[in-house]
């Protein structure tokens, strides 16, 4: 599962601000904290809303303290505002399932737990049930399948200004 | 492909890899290193964290 502690990622508003495309309401915030829609002038320093909002916005912002009291404050990287400068840290926390229990017991407890979720009622129109991270698998399996990975503007300019930067050829484009 | 992707341009996995890993490369990281870090961001934009973020 991969997910911001704001209602947005702040790749999506990027992407946006590429397209010329407006947000919807209440995902970005102008350096005043008024909500706007339009990605450009986000960028110019606005702030992405926390998860949660508009209803319960501390929710989110509880999370995001936690993550930075971990990635930041523990790790001695980075923290808060200090963010901002590139000192970025990352916390990895890893657990040792058989200190709880034999890894069999959880695997078989974690299928019955994902069964009773894709088993799940339904909204009409709902096709399917899907888990954190399966849509992310299924595209992987697609592409690989193919052997081939399309990259939106945003990410092959990125590329291209690294790889020149770097006298780096870029890879050939099959198709756009 | 999702939605997100039609303005993509599409280019081979293989070619991505080994153009980041060449780029990785002349940043001073060991081959091996490079190859690892280059797999990760290329696996990142096979699960479309990259392409077709999501919130």
């Amino acid at each position: 599962m991969d997910v911001a502690t704001t209602v947005s990622s702040m790749q999506r508003v990027r992407v946006a601000a590429q397209r010329g495309t407006s947000m919807p309401e209440g995902i970005i915030l102008d350096p005043a904290g008024r909500p706007i829609t339009d990605p450009g002038a986000f960028l110019e320093g606005g702030l992405l809303a926390p998860l949660g909002t508009p209803h319960a916005p501390y929710k989110g912002f509880g999370l995001a303290l936690f993550v930075d009291a971990l990635s930041g404050v523990l790790s001695g990287a980075g923290f808060a505002r200090g963010v901002a400068g590139g000192a970025t840290g990352n916390f990895l926390w890893a657990l040792d399932v058989e200190a709880f229990l034999p890894r069999r017991d959880f695997l078989e407890r974690m299928d019955a737990q994902l069964d009773q979720i894709k088993q799940g009622e339904r909204l009409p129109g709902v096709q399917e049930l899907l888990v954190p991270g399966e849509r992310g698998q299924r595209r992987y399996l697609d592409l690989t399948a193919r052997g081939l990975v399309p990259l939106a503007p945003a990410s092959w300019q990125i590329l291209a200004t690294g790889c020149e930067s770097l006298a780096v050829p870029l890879p050939a484009v099959l198709a756009r | 492909m999702a939605d997100q992707d039609q303005d993509a341009r599409l280019v081979r996995i293989a070619d991505l890899g080994r153009c980041l890993a060449t780029a990785f490369e002349r940043l001073q990281l060991r081959p091996k290193d490079a190859e690892g870090l280059s797999g990760l961001l290329v696996d990142s934009e096979l699960r479309g964290q990259w392409t077709s973020p999501r919130p």
